[in-house]
């Protein structure tokens, strides 16, 4: 067995503003960036940026990504073999409402995050980071009707990758 | 005359070629060996470092969208397949538990467990070379990153790549280097042999010189040497053997010069003591009639002084035909003869016929020298007559080409030791006898005398006891090739001689 240099780089992924990325576990209980295509309605004039980002991009907000996550992988996913960790609840309604802040994302959640496992977690924050953030490089806080987690980053971190 | 010869087994020509052999091959073998294992690393690794790379573009250029349609992905392996580079490869795609591959089957069973996990864990390419069922091949292990955005960091997008890759001709290549390396050894050790046998030659063909030489020298030619050539050691050897003849010609040839000088002295001494010798016998006779009439002591005076001139007489008589022999100057005068009426004749001359028992079976005719044969028997009788016993036995008999004359006596025998000798000059067995009536050089006059005769002479102490001397003498004379005149077969008797009256010397 002999390591053989950098692994091949791709651009794999739909354009950011036309899809959400989930992070689901793979059969090997890794975790996995999964795009999900959205329906970006037409913001009208596109010339003129929107006076109100936040309403604009609703589709493509974090409350959405967590919302998509919870509500589990689709069928051509789950046909791949992704699935979500076993204490996440598949209750999409369990999001309650995301906020970004400058150095923080903060996610509320309708259920018990201290009971979720350590996978679990990192899908919610993960998904929240990349939602929130290009890179993904924002600290996630978790927050459940059991209290508050210490925020955490996702164990995915971008790597520099050569441009092509 | 042992000569080593040239096809001695394991002589220095045979050794030279093997250890000429021996290097040649331990240094095919080694370079061999050195160039199979850079060829083959090089080889290998050109290949595997080819395989990578063009694995690695071939899997940039292919840019399938998250979330994996597998039939797009199908054709995209097909595509990858089609341009594999250095040999054909299979593509094998994972991504989650989807299986796609460009081959018949989806999963391949040469990918090992490692480079799985290798693939899926590690953030960089990995491949392994696996033989299996005999067949060498090449996996490489690719996970696919993505960027997150365009021109962003890349994280693992789950879909890993597979190549599999059959190595055979590397394998090939590798047999082949290693056919063309035994190819070539083999030729090159015929080659090998070339010089192994000029290099044998050149060292022995001064030693066969050398041995040539040293033959001839030892044949007697003394005037041997070897051309010298060339500086090396075998020219030095050469130089030292060649110094080494001269000096050795030159002593013997010295040793001549004395060896001459002394035989013709004693032939000048007895020639001059002849002449005053003569005159001396010729008064002796009148002394030996006059010194009845002398008083006693005066007589016994005048009868010693006539019987040793005569001893005196014999004695230089003997000396001159001993320096005939050395001189070589001694010749046969051969006649037909029948050897009882010569033995009878050479007994009655000297008044023995009484005294000897002969056993002499008539008709046996050869041709020898009367008068040598005269001296031969005489001598021999004489010496038994004088110092062993009576009753002495003279003995005719033929065998195989030979006259065979055997004297025998009824003494004590010869001593052990004395038995080499007796046919030396002057050679007295017994040192207190040392005035005797003979000269002390009888036997040795005989056994000159059967040597130009080219027979033997040979003394031994018979089984029954007393001294016994054979002699054979070859019916058609010297010529007939009866063996050079090497000197006598001197034979110890069986019989022990105890006696310190030992025959020694011949009366003449």
């Amino acid at each position: 067995m002999v390591a053989a240099g950098r692994p091949p780089v791709g651009d794999l992924l739909p354009p950011r503003d036309s899809r959400v990325l989930l992070f689901f576990l793979s059969p090997d209980d890794e975790l996995l960036p999964v795009p999900r295509i959205v329906d970006v309605p037409w913001q009208g004039d596109s010339g003129s940026p929107s006076p109100d980002g936040e309403e604009a991009s609703e589709v493509l907000s974090p409350l959405t990504a967590v919302t998509a996550l919870l509500d589990g992988p689709n069928k051509a996913e789950r046909k791949a073999g992704l699935r979500n960790a076993p204490s996440l609840p598949r209750e999409a309604s369990a999001a309650d409402r995301v906020v970004t802040g400058a150095s923080t994302v903060e996610v509320r959640l309708d259920l018990r995050v201290r009971r979720l496992s350590a996978p679990a977690r990192d899908q919610l924050v993960c998904t929240a980071a990349f939602a929130a953030h290009t890179q993904g490089a924002l600290p996630v806080v978790l927050i459940g009707q059991d209290g508050r987690l210490a925020p955490a980053h996702c164990s995915l971190r971008p790597v520099p990758a050569p441009a092509r | 005359m042992k000569i080593p010869g040239a096809s001695a087994a394991f002589g220095v020509r045979t050794r030279l070629v093997l250890a000429f052999l021996l290097v040649a091959a331990v240094s095919a073998v080694t370079t061999a060996a050195l160039t199979y294992r850079e060829a083959r690393s090089a080889v290998l690794e050109r290949a595997q470092d080819t395989a990578v790379a063009s694995f690695r573009e071939e899997v940039e250029r292919f840019v399938p969208g998250l979330p994996l349609d597998l039939e797009a992905v199908r054709w995209e392996l097909y595509d990858i397949a089609a341009r594999s580079k250095p040999h054909p490869w299979i593509v094998f795609a994972e991504y989650g538990s989807t299986r796609v591959s460009s081959g018949d089957r989806p999963v391949s069973g040469v990918l090992t467990e490692d480079l799985r996990r290798a693939a899926r864990t590690a953030p960089h390419g990995s491949f392994q070379r696996v033989v299996k069922d005999g067949k060498a091949y090449l996996t490489i292990g690719m996970p696919v990153m993505t960027r997150v955005v365009a021109g962003g960091g890349a994280v693992p997008s789950g879909l890993i790549l597979f190549a599999v890759m059959p190595m055979t001709n590397e394998e090939t290549d590798i047999d082949a280097l290693v056919t063309a390396a035994r190819d070539g050894a083999l030729p090159g050790l015929a080659v090998a042999l070339v010089p192994a046998l000029f290099a044998a030659r050149s060292v022995l063909r001064p030693v066969r010189e050398l041995r040539r030489a040293a033959d001839s020298m030892g044949g007697g030619r003394l005037d041997a040497r070897i051309a010298v050539r060339g500086r090396d050691e075998m020219a030095d050897l050469a130089r030292t053997f060649n110094s080494s003849a001269a000096r050795l010609e030159h002593s013997v040839q010295e040793l001549r010069d004395a060896g001459a000088r002394a035989r013709r002295f004693a032939s000048d001494v007895s020639h001059e003591l002849r002449t005053p010798l003569a005159g001396m016998l010729a008064v002796t006779d009148v002394l030996d009639e006059e010194a009845a009439t002398l008083d006693p002591d005066t007589a016994r005076a005048v009868r010693l002084i006539s019987a040793e001139t005569g001893k005196l007489a014999v004695l230089v008589e003997d000396l001159m035909e001993m320096s005939r022999f050395d001189a070589r100057a001694a010749e046969l005068t051969t006649d037909e003869v029948d050897a009882a009426e010569a033995v009878r004749r050479s007994l009655s001359g000297r008044k023995w016929q009484d005294r000897v028992r002969a056993e002499l079976p008539e008709g046996i005719r050869i041709r020898l020298d009367p008068r040598r044969f005269d001296v031969i028997v005489a001598n021999l009788v004489g010496n038994a007559l004088h110092h062993g016993a009576e009753p002495v036995t003279v003995r005719l008999s033929s065998r195989a080409g030979s006259l065979i004359t055997e004297v025998r006596d009824s003494g004590p025998g010869i001593a052990p030791d004395a038995l080499p000798h007796v046919f030396d000059r002057f050679y007295k067995a017994d040192a207190a006898r040392s005035r005797s009536s003979g000269s002390g050089l009888g036997l040795a006059i005989t056994q000159e005398n059967v040597r130009l005769h080219g027979g033997t002479i040979r003394a031994q102490n018979a089984p029954g006891g007393g001294a016994l001397f054979t002699v054979e003498l070859p019916f058609d004379g010297p010529a007939s090739g009866h063996g050079a005149p090497d000197g006598p077969a001197t034979a110890h008797g069986e019989g022990p001689g105890t006696g310190p009256h030992t025959s020694t010397e011949a009366g003449a």
